[in-house]
């Protein structure tokens, strides 16, 4: 499918192009998704960037007359129940949210990956048993065992819900990878690559994983919109990111309380989150627009 | 040969796309005619706008296609003119079209004989009763064994000859003036491709419709069509009737086209295959005068600067070229 | 599909001998004798190696036999699921079939105006609906709703006193308590069920046999409806097979935020005091239906798409 729309776009304009450069070039033509590329940029620069250049400590106690006051010129955001700078949390605790949403999806897609790769290339018992495998996974309700898994492994660091969210979330990846996979291995060029006499893991990864890049592109961008949720109703329900380290969900939590009185504290993680995972799924559908073959023709 | 009075009549058809990266001439200023009872075979290769055309005589073009010019006369009647109903009237009924990929044509969800009752439901005023037998008449008469078993068969449980079959009779079921089919073999494999053509040309025997053949394939041209237009870049570049066309090309494009299919002659001689030069130019940057001119090999000055128009060189064969006359000289040599 | 569900059960009963002895605590309190524990132990198969407990409990499962829970005083099992249950599918099944019928034809509409203003609108609608943490939407009605309007209630399921009133006016009033927890529930469903209808639409009407249908002479109409939708809701009718499952543990949150008490909030409660019995049923009533949900789909793609029958 790359070699055609080469020859294409090389005859139409007289010049050779490749697939990327065709992603990019429709992409950019998608308004929402370069807008929401360009949000990501900031949001992802200010929380890694924001806490360097904060007045104030993430941790810093305030006085009492600090404590949960509205939004103002010394505190953009207000303050929170024991005085510290909401939007130096926000900051602090976008950092953790964001690095649980990428590194989580990234630890599930190469389980994914793998586990797709072996199975749709195989076929046969190899896939049986990993399907089945998968299928297993699948079937267990996620939630509450994600609850239980929490609970039950030791320590409290952010290390422990990254892999619990990847745990249950390689398997959409695999069953995307292995389609993939299945369709791909029949294709000529498979065969010849055989009939040379390279070996079937080089096949795999140098040959048609590059080709199925597409839709995992596609899957891990909104994954990771979705993980960052997840992560939010994990430490929301109290098993996620424990305070006091600030993220977005347990900031919510604490702001629970307070609701009637201190309404700042519920806007500022909430709206925090939602753009975010919003750019992230507009982006994610330029990009499946933008790699989707068919409009090729 | 006598022919008939004039049922199509297309006169300068144009019909340009506007995409984001400019403005698609598909059409530009087609011409050709249809008499009662022929077929006219309408040849070029991929590109050339042959179906463009034939999507625009059935008011069928998609945004951002657009017709923005010429007559489509039909029984005497213009049809870029007619509302929206009027052409859904004329459609299926008056003009039939099957299409290419007889695998995705058909709905895979309706059986075959619903999808061709439905045809005749909704141009004549017949009891379900009545079209159903007509749906099995129809099957009968494309040739598809077992008709009555086949009617209540989904498209997937059909090979793609029979598939074919069953869009000639969903066509067909109207009775219509005018069959347009749009390279309805080239899917096919070559020997079902034989069996559609022969049936094609019994049924037009039978039923005295006129057929618009678009095809890329000059050898089922040759079989099939009594007329022949010649298409180029959105234009018909020569047209004629089918002796004329094989036995004394003039525009270079079509004798370069014949030239290039292999013949007993050539396997003997043993000379290379000549194939035109060059390649069918860039939509969005056409070629200034002649649109065949850099692949050309008789090109002039003149040819680089200026379109020709069609001209009429000998009684009923014409041809748009600044030169037909080199090329019959190289025919000759 | 059997071994399917011994294997899950399997897992669930693995992962949860992970959370611990349900007895740890009471062998901390002093006041429990060391006899009775050994005694409450006997009585739950405790005592046995765990590959045996595993078939007595998955024995007991099938008979229906689920026992009676840890921490709830001794209460069956099957009456807090039972309880649990109603309120949850009440919620649930009301959110689907608000979420499906609002935003099938909503997405369907949208394929066959494309780019237009509305189409823009609810592309957007939508986005915001996957986007949005349904915690936090589920606060903001609440304190909009709840407490600055006061129209609605922010909690529960029913107002304190209201058991004695005649069925109509219960009926009402639990309505009225349903609204939020419904809207905040079918955000997300609306958003990606209205993406999914949209862009299966406008596949189908790109397709060879659309083209076919309108050169046939067919009404405009009869080709959208008879031709294209019909095809173009074979996917959403399988996703809706899928989502069956969702209808119990989707809730969890929802059911957190606006405090009831429905199968979520069991399951959670019942993982966290290790509650054995309540939550191996819990979870085993969950995989079940996830699986049955997965038939259900195959066997809907069936009916709907002649292709697949017959192969």
């Amino acid at each position: 499918m790359a070699v055609e729309v080469t020859k294409v776009e090389e005859v139409l304009t007289g010049r050779v192009e490749t697939y990327w450069y065709l992603v990019g070039k429709r992409l950019r033509k998608h308004k929402l998704a370069m807008i929401s590329l360009v949000v990501l940029i900031i949001i992802i620069l200010a929380c890694v960037v924001g806490p360097y250049l904060s007045p104030y400590h993430v941790a810093e106690l305030g006085s009492t007359e600090e404590v949960m006051q509205p939004p103002s010129l010394k505190h953009p955001l207000g303050t929170d129940e024991l005085g510290r700078d909401v939007l130096t949390r926000l900051l602090y605790g976008g950092r953790i949210s964001l690095m649980v949403g990428f590194s989580s999806v990234f630890s599930a897609l190469v389980v994914g990956i793998v586990v797709g790769a072996y199975a749709g290339y195989y076929g046969g018992i190899l896939d049986t048993i990993l399907m089945r495998f998968t299928d297993i996974m699948f079937s267990i309700p996620v939630l509450p065992l994600l609850i239980v898994l929490a609970s039950v492994i030791p320590g409290a660091g952010v290390w422990k819900i990254i892999l619990v969210i990847a745990i249950f979330g390689w398997m959409t990846d695999a069953r995307i990878v292995r389609g993939m996979f299945l369709s791909l291995r029949e294709n000529e060029y498979v065969e010849a690559a055989r009939a040379i006499g390279v070996s079937n893991n080089r096949i795999i990864w140098r040959h048609i994983l590059p080709n199925s890049l597409a839709p995992i592109i596609v899957s891990a961008t909104l994954g990771v919109g979705g993980n960052i949720i997840y992560e939010a109703a994990l430490s929301y329900l109290g098993f996620g990111v424990m305070p006091p380290t600030p993220s977005w969900g347990n900031m919510l939590q604490n702001a629970q309380y307070a609701m009637a009185i201190a309404p700042w504290l519920v806007w500022s993680p909430g709206i925090a989150m939602f753009i975010t995972v919003l750019a992230f799924n507009y982006l994610g559908d330029g990009l499946r627009d933008a790699m989707d073959p068919r409009l090729y023709r | 040969m006598e022919r008939g009075e004039v049922l199509l009549d297309v006169r300068d058809l144009k019909t340009y796309f506007f995409t984001d990266d400019g403005v698609v001439k598909a059409v530009d200023g087609m011409s050709f005619t249809i008499h009662k009872g022929e077929v006219l075979g309408l040849v070029g290769e991929s590109g050339c706008g042959k179906s463009v055309a034939s999507m625009s005589i059935m008011q069928l073009v998609d945004v951002p296609g657009k017709i923005v010019g010429g007559e489509i006369i039909f029984k005497g009647e213009d049809l870029v003119k007619k509302t929206p109903e009027q052409m859904r009237k004329i459609r299926g009924a008056e003009i039939g079209m099957i299409f290419q990929e007889p695998m995705t044509s058909l709905n895979p969800v309706y059986t075959v004989g619903d999808q061709i009752m439905e045809a005749i439901l909704v141009h004549q005023d017949v009891s379900e009763e009545e079209a159903k037998k007509k749906t099995i008449e129809l099957l009968r008469l494309v040739g598809i064994p077992e008709p009555e078993r086949r009617f209540n068969q989904y498209p997937h449980e059909l090979s793609g000859g029979m598939r074919q079959r069953v869009m000639i009779a969903m066509a067909m079921s109207c009775n219509p003036d005018l069959l347009i089919s749009d390279e309805a073999t080239t899917a096919l494999d070559v020997t079902i491709q034989a069996q559609i053509l022969e049936l094609m040309k019994d049924l037009q025997r039978k039923t005295g419709m006129a057929i618009l053949f678009i095809t890329h394939d000059l050898a089922l041209v040759a079989e099939m069509a009594n007329s022949v237009a010649v298409a180029y870049t959105g234009k018909i570049v020569e047209y004629g009737d089918v002796y004329s066309i094989f036995k004394r090309p003039r525009h270079p494009y079509t004798y370069g086209l014949l030239s290039s299919v292999p013949s007993l002659k050539t396997e003997k001689t043993k000379t290379p295959l000549p194939a035109i030069e060059g390649m069918v130019p860039n939509p969005y940057r056409m070629p200034s005068g002649c649109h065949f001119n850099p692949r050309c090999p008789f090109a002039t000055e003149r040819c680089r600067k200026e379109m020709p128009e069609l001209a009429e060189i000998e009684p009923g064969h014409l041809v748009r070229c600044f030169h037909p006359v080199a090329v019959e000289k190289e025919a000759n040599a | 599909m059997i071994p399917l569900f011994f294997g899950v059960a399997l897992v669930t009963f693995a992962v949860l001998s992970l959370v611990g002895d349900p007895f740890a605590q009471m062998a901390i309190n002093p006041r429990i004798r060391p006899e009775d524990i050994a005694r409450l132990k006997h009585a739950w198969g405790f005592d046995l190696p765990w590959y045996l407990r595993f078939f007595k409990w998955f024995w007991s499962m099938i008979t229906g036999n689920w026992g009676v829970s840890i921490f709830a005083g001794g209460k069956l099992v099957t009456e807090l699921v039972g309880r649990a249950i109603m309120y949850t599918l009440r919620f649930s099944i009301a959110s689907l079939i608000f979420s499906f019928i609002i935003a099938v034809p909503i997405g369907i509409y949208s394929a066959l105006h494309q780019y237009t203003f509305f189409d823009y609108f609810f592309t957007f609608i939508a986005f915001f609906g996957m986007s949005m943490p349904t915690f936090w939407f589920g606060f903001i009605l609440m304190m909009i709703f709840g407490l600055r309007l006061r129209w609605l209630p922010i909690g529960g399921v029913m107002s304190p006193g209201i058991e004695t009133a005649p069925f109509l006016v219960r009926l009402l009033d639990q309505t009225k308590y349903m609204i939020l927890p419904v809207i905040v529930l079918s955000l997300f469903s609306m958003g990606s069920w209205m993406r999914y209808a949209r862009s299966s639409m406008l596949e189908v009407i790109k397709q060879d046999y659309v083209r076919t249908a309108r050169a046939k002479g067919l009404p405009e109409r009869t080709v959208i409806f008879k031709h294209a939708l019909r095809n173009a809701l074979i996917p959403i009718v399988t996703l809706l097979g899928l989502s069956l499952p969702g209808i119990i543990s989707g809730a969890t949150i929802t059911e957190t935020v606006f405090s009831i008490p429905g199968m979520g909030r069991l399951t959670v409660d019942a993982m966290l005091s290790n509650d054995y019995p309540v939550a191996m049923v819990c979870l085993l009533l969950e995989s079940g239906l996830l699986i049955v949900g997965n038939l259900v789909a195959d066997l809907l793609y069936a009916v709907v798409d002649p292709r697949i029958r017959y192969s």
